[in-house]
C-alpha cells in the first residue's frame, strides 16, 4: 500500500460520526483539565482510562487522545489571566504571558497561545505523518546517550529561561535539580533522603511544586488586598479583535513558530527526556535569538508563542516511539500506552506494520482535536478573561478550593495538598524576592533523566559514550547555544563600530 | 526587603546542608548515590553563598528592577493574616471531611471579608454542589468525605 | 478537650455495635458495604487492568461496592504498607505484586513495613515464568556457551530491587555468568529499546513480554528460567535441560522460582476474621476459576493462573523460612553488589 492511500485510509476511519461525538464529548473535558490549576492531563488520561474498558480501539483512543491533546491549549489561558499555569508544562507560559495580561494585553496573548498551540499540535501531527514510515530507525538512532544530551542541554537553558536576574535563575535552576533528588535513584533503588517517610519515598511530586511556586504567591496578592487580578495592573476589557490580533501574531512570527515547534516535537520524539521539558527549552531558544530577548519576562509575545507551539506539538512527536516501541514519550503518553493494553493493543514495530491505518488515524484525531480546541477556545477566551475582574475575596478562596481538590484528585493523597502549601511559601518568597520559577521547574523535571542516563550510557559503553554520530550533533549544538549571546554580540559589534 | 534577602540564600543554605549531610552521615549512602547531591548541593550551597555576600552588602544585581518593586503585603500582620487565612483550608478540610469542610471554609472566608450574606451562601452551596458532582460523582475522586474519625 | 475523647469513645461504641466479631455471617457482612481494593500498579497496567475486569464479578458475588485504588508508590511496597495497616474488617483487598513485596522483606527495603506472614493469603490471579533471552550483539548465542565464558554479558534492568533485577542476579550467580547489569531503565519497553540497540546484550523477561517483544526475531529466548518449559515457549529449554546445575547453585534459581510463583496475588491485612477471609477465598476461587471470564481475560493477553491460599502460603513460607541471617547478608551480598561492579 503505498503512503498517500494510507493517509487517505486513515482519514476515512476518523471520519465517523460516533468519533465525532466522542471528540465533542472529551476536547471540552480536556480544556476544563488545562484550564484548572491542579488538574492536568494526567489526572485527566487516569480519570478517562477505565471508561474506555470495552469501547472499539479507535474510539477509545480518540477519546484519551483528544482529551489529552488539548489540555495544555486550556492551561495556557490560567497562565495568562492569573499567573497560575493550568498544568505545569504552562510554567513557561507564565513568564511572559501573565505580564501581558497586566499590561493590558491579555486578549492578545490568549489569542497567540491559542492559535500557537492549535497550530503547534496541527505541526507535530505532520511531523509524526511524515515520519511514519521510518518511525523505527529514527527512534532507535536515539539511545541512552542522546537522551542524556539532550537533557544536559535543557540544563544549560536554566540560565535562560524565566525572568529576572540571570545568577537568582541560576539558584532557582540548582534549587529544582537539587528538589528532583529526593526519593528512589533508579540506578540503585535507594530512596534518597526519604526521612522515614513514605510519602518521599517517590520523592516531591511534581503538581504540588509547579502549583505552590505560582498559585499560592498569587492567591496571597489576590486575598491581601481583596482586588481583582485587573485592578492589580492596568486591564481594560478584552474584545474578539485582541484575540485575533494575538492570532495574527503567530503569522507574523512564522520563524519562530517553526522553530518552536519542531524543538517540541524533537523533545516529544525521544523518549526519556519528558516532554514537560519542551516548552522551557522552545522558550529559551527563542530568548537567545531574539532581537528584543532584553524585554523577555516583561510581557513579550514570543514569549508566550515559543512555549506554547512547543507544548501541543510535543504530543505529536510523544507518539512517535509511543507506537513505535510502546515506549511513552511523556507521562501522558505512558497512561495512553495503557490504553492501548487495555483495548488489547500492543503498540510496537510490529504494531505499526500491521495497523498503520490505526496510527494514521489518530494523528488525524490529535490534528482535529487541536484545531478544535483552539477555535473554541479563541471564541470563549473574551468571556473567560472576565475572571480578571472577579473580586480578589471572591476569586481566592475558589481557586483555593479548586486547588486543593485538583491536587488531592491527582493523586488521592492528601500530603500533596499539604506541600502544595510549603512549596507555596518558596514561591511566594521567590516572587517577592525576583527569584524566575521557571528554571525551577525545568531543572526539577530534567533530573532524572540526566543521573539515569548518564549512568546507564558509562555503563553500556565507558567513558567514550559521546563518540556516536547523533550526540556529537547535540553536543555541537549544545556548545552553539552556550555560544550564541557572545556571537551575537561579537557580530553586532562588527556591524556597529 | 533586605532581611529577606539575606534570609532566603541562608534558607537554602541550610536545608541543602542538612539534607546531604544527613545522606552522608546519618544515612551513610555510597558514593554512587551520593554522587549527584554532592555535585548539586555543592553548586547550589556556592552560588547561595555568594547571593548571601552580595546581599549582605547590600549590592544590587543586573536584571533588578531599579525602584524595589512594592511588596505583595504591606506589613508582616497583613501576610500573616493572609495566610493564615489561605492555609485555614487545611484543618477545614481535614477536620470536617472535603465535602462540607470546603463549603464551610468558603462561607466564613467570604463572610470575614465582608462579602454579603447572599452571595457568600450561594458561592459556598455553588462549591459544595461541585465538589459533590463534580470531583466525586463524575469523576470518581475518593475524598474523605466524612469528618476525621468517622471515614 | 471533651471532643477528641468523645469522637473516640463515639467510633469504639460504633465498632463494636457494627462488628460483634465474628458473630455475623460473612456473606451478609459483605452486602452493601465498600470494599478498597488496593493495586500498586498504575492505571492501564497489568494490574490495573485484572483489578478492573474482576470488580464487575466481586461486586456481583458480594453485594458490595468495590472501589478500586491505585498506589504505585514506593517501588510497588506502599500498597502493601497501606493494607497491613488497613482496619482489620476484611473490607481491603490488595491485589499485591508478590515479587516486589518479598524482596522488600529479604532486602530490609526501606520503606517496606508490614510482615507478609502474618497477613492472609486469598488466591493467585497469575503468575508467569521467566526466560533469559539475547540480544544480536550477544557475545554468545546459547546459554550454555554464556556459562563459564570469559567475555562479559551486559544486561538491562529496571532496578536493583525489583524481579529483573532479582531474576537477572539469582541466574548469574547459579549459572556462573560474567555479567554485568545495566540498571536505571524506565520499564521493560525501555530496556528492550537498549537490547535491541545493542546497549545492552541480553534481557530477563516474563514469558508473555517476551513473546510480545521477541516477535521478528530481534530478542533470541536462550533459557526458561524455570524447571518446566513455558506454555508459550513449548521449544525454549529450561536451564535444568540446557546445563548440569549443582545442588547449592540450584538453590538459587528455586529461590527465584518460589517468588515467580507468587506473582500477582491477592491479599489482606493481619487480624481479619477467619470466616471473612474464608469468604474472600470462596468468592475469589469461584470467580478466578469461572471459564467464561478465563478465556475473556485470555483474550485480553492477561491471562489467568490461578492457584489458592495453601500453594502461595507454601510459596512464601520456602522464601522467609530459609532466610537465616547468613542467608541473608549472601542474598543482598549477590542481588545489590556482586554485579554491579
Amino acid at each position: 500500500m503505498d503512503y498517500f492511500t494510507l493517509l487517505y485510509d486513515g482519514f476515512v476511519r476518523v471520519m465517523r460520526p460516533d468519533i465525532f461525538v466522542i471528540m465533542l464529548a472529551a476536547i471540552p473535558f480536556g480544556l476544563v483539565f488545562g484550564i484548572v490549576p491542579g488538574l492536568s492531563g494526567l489526572t485527566a488520561l487516569a480519570i478517562l482510562l477505565p471508561f474506555i474498558y470495552g469501547m472499539e480501539p479507535l474510539a477509545g483512543l480518540a477519546l484519551l487522545l483528544s482529551a489529552h491533546a488539548v489540555v495544555y491549549t486550556g492551561g495556557s489561558v490560567s497562565a495568562i489571566l492569573l499567573g497560575i499555569p493550568g498544568s505545569p508544562p504552562n510554567a513557561a507560559t507564565v513568564v511572559d504571558g501573565y505580564p501581558m495580561a497586566r499590561q493590558g494585553k491579555g486578549g492578545q496573548a490568549m489569542g497567540a497561545a491559542l492559535m500557537a498551540s492549535g497550530l503547534g499540535g496541527v505541526f507535530g501531527v505532520l511531523v509524526l505523518v511524515a515520519i511514519l514510515p521510518v518511525l523505527e530507525p529514527i527512534v532507535l538512532s536515539f539511545g541512552s546517550p542522546e537522551t542524556f544530551f539532550l537533557a544536559l542541554m535543557g540544563v544549560t537553558f536554566i540560565a535562560v529561561v524565566g525572568e529576572g536576574p540571570m545568577q537568582k535563575g541560576l539558584i532557582a535552576g540548582a534549587l529544582g535539580i537539587f528538589l528532583a533528588l529526593f526519593g528512589y535513584q533508579s540506578v540503585t533503588s535507594v530512596p534518597r533522603f526519604h526521612f522515614d517517610t513514605d510519602y518521599l519515598l517517590d520523592g516531591f511530586r511534581i503538581i504540588p511544586l509547579a502549583l505552590g511556586l505560582f498559585a499560592i504567591p498569587e492567591l496571597i496578592a489576590l486575598s491581601a488586598k481583596g482586588k481583582s487580578v485587573a485592578q492589580q495592573g492596568s486591564v481594560s476589557n478584552v474584545t474578539f479583535r485582541h484575540v485575533m490580533e494575538g492570532c495574527a501574531a503567530v503569522f507574523t512570527h512564522w520563524w519562530l513558530f517553526l522553530k518552536s515547534s519542531t524543538i517540541g516535537a524533537v523533545v516529544g520524539i525521544v523518549p526519556g527526556v519528558g516532554g514537560e521539558t519542551s516548552p522551557f527549552v522552545a522558550y529559551a531558544a527563542a530568548k537567545q535569538s531574539s532581537r528584543t530577548a532584553s524585554t523577555y519576562g516583561q510581557g513579550n509575545i514570543e514569549g508566550v508563542i515559543a512555549p506554547e507551539s512547543s507544548n501541543n506539538a510535543k504530543e505529536g512527536g510523544a507518539l512517535v516511539p509511543t507506537l513505535a516501541f510502546g515506549i511513552p514519550g511523556s507521562t501522558g503518553m505512558a497512561l495512553l500506552l495503557g490504553g492501548f493494553l487495555i483495548l488489547g493493543l500492543e503498540p510496537g514495530p510490529e504494531f505499526l506494520k500491521e495497523h498503520m491505518d490505526l496510527g494514521v488515524g489518530l494523528a488525524m484525531v490529535v490534528a482535529i482535536a487541536n484545531i478544535m480546541a483552539a477555535a473554541v477556545m479563541i471564541l470563549l477566551a473574551k468571556y473567560i478573561a472576565r475572571l480578571t475582574f472577579v473580586r480578589g475575596h471572591i476569586l481566592a478562596p475558589l481557586l483555593l478550593a479548586v486547588v486543593v481538590l485538583g491536587t488531592y484528585a491527582s493523586k488521592n493523597n492528601e500530603m500533596d495538598v499539604v506541600y502544595v502549601f510549603i512549596f507555596g511559601a518558596l514561591g511566594y518568597l521567590m516572587k517577592e524576592l525576583n527569584y524566575s520559577r521557571a528554571p525551577l521547574i525545568l531543572g526539577f523535571v530534567l533530573t532524572n533523566s540526566i543521573e539515569s542516563y548518564l549512568h546507564i550510557s558509562l555503563r553500556s559503553f565507558g567513558p567514550t559514550f559521546f563518540l556516536r554520530p547523533i550526540s556529537l550533533l547535540i553536543i555541537a549544538l549544545l556548545v552553539l547555544g552556550i555560544a550564541w549571546p557572545s556571537l551575537m554580540r561579537l557580530g553586532n559589534r562588527r556591524k556597529s563600530p | 526587603m533586605k532581611q529577606l534577602e539575606i534570609l532566603f540564600p541562608a534558607l537554602i543554605i541550610v536545608f541543602a546542608g542538612f539534607v546531604v549531610g544527613a545522606g552522608a552521615f546519618y544515612y551513610q549512602y555510597d558514593m554512587q548515590v551520593m554522587q549527584f547531591p554532592y555535585l548539586v548541593g555543592g553548586v547550589l550551597i556556592a552560588l547561595a553563598t555568594l547571593r548571601l555576600v552580595q546581599a549582605i552588602r547590600g549590592k544590587r544585581l543586573p536584571g533588578e528592577p531599579a525602584e524595589p518593586e512594592e511588596p505583595t503585603t504591606e506589613s508582616l500582620a497583613e501576610f500573616t493574616r493572609t495566610a493564615l487565612w489561605l492555609v485555614g483550608i487545611l484543618p477545614a478540610a481535614w477536620l470536617l471531611g472535603y465535602l462540607a469542610g470546603i463549603p464551610l471554609y468558603l462561607l466564613a472566608y467570604f463572610r470575614a471579608h465582608g462579602e454579603s450574606w447572599m452571595v457568600s451562601v450561594a458561592l459556598s452551596l455553588a462549591a459544595l454542589a461541585v465538589t459533590y458532582f463534580v470531583f466525586i460523582v463524575f469523576l470518581r475522586v475518593h475524598l474523605p468525605i466524612m469528618p476525621i474519625g468517622f471515614q | 478537650m471533651i471532643t477528641r475523647t468523645s469522637v473516640f469513645a463515639i467510633v469504639a461504641a460504633l465498632t463494636f455495635v457494627a462488628a460483634p466479631a465474628g458473630a455475623q455471617d460473612a456473606a451478609a457482612f459483605y452486602k452493601g458495604k465498600n470494599i478498597t481494593f488496593i493495586t500498586p500498579g498504575s492505571p492501564g497496567g497489568g494490574y490495573d487492568t485484572y483489578m478492573r475486569e474482576i470488580i464487575p464479578h466481586l461486586e456481583k458475588k458480594t453485594g458490595a461496592t468495590v472501589v478500586p485504588v491505585n498506589e504505585p508508590g514506593g517501588g510497588h511496597l506502599l500498597a502493601v504498607n497501606k493494607t497491613y495497616s488497613a482496619k482489620p474488617d476484611g473490607l481491603t483487598i490488595l491485589l499485591n505484586d508478590g515479587e516486589a513485596s518479598l524482596l522488600g522483606i529479604v532486602l530490609d527495603v526501606a520503606g517496606a513495613r508490614y510482615d507478609l506472614a502474618k497477613m492472609n493469603w486469598i488466591s493467585r490471579i497469575n503468575a508467569e515464568k521467566r526466560l533469559i533471552l539475547f540480544t544480536k550483539s550477544s557475545p554468545y548465542k546459547t546459554i550454555k556457551e554464556a556459562a563459564g565464558g570469559k567475555a562479559v554479558i551486559k544486561f538491562g534492568t529496571t532496578g536493583k530491587t525489583d524481579a529483573t533485577g532479582l531474576a537477572t542476579t539469582m541466574a548469574s550467580h547459579a549459572l556462573g555468568l560474567n555479567t554485568s547489569i545495566v540498571t536505571g531503565y524506565k520499564g521493560s519497553r525501555e530496556f528492550v529499546r537498549a537490547a535491541v540497540q545493542g546497549e545492552v546484550n541480553a534481557i530477563s523477561l516474563s514469558e508473555s513480554s517476551a513473546l510480545r517483544f521477541s516477535k521478528g526475531g530481534r530478542l533470541i529466548p536462550a533459557a526458561t528460567l524455570a524447571h518446566e518449559r513455558s506454555e508459550l515457549f513449548p521449544k525454549v529449554p529450561t536451564v535444568f535441560e540446557q546445563l548440569k546445575i549443582s545442588k547449592d547453585k540450584a538453590w538459587y534459581l528455586d529461590f527465584h522460582e518460589s517468588f515467580a510463583e507468587i506473582g500477582r496475588s491477592l491479599l489482606t491485612g493481619p487480624g481479619v476474621p477467619a470466616d471473612r477471609v474464608a469468604y474472600l477465598r470462596k468468592v475469589f476461587d469461584e470467580i478466578l476459576n469461572d471459564k467464561a471470564f478465563a478465556a475473556h481475560m485470555e483474550e485480553k493477553k492477561r491471562p489467568i493462573r490461578y492457584a489458592n491460599a495453601a500453594t502461595l502460603e507454601k510459596a512464601a513460607k520456602a522464601v522467609l523460612d530459609g532466610l537465616t541471617p547468613e542467608r541473608k547478608k549472601e542474598l543482598k551480598g549477590i542481588i545489590l553488589n556482586k554485579y554491579y561492579k
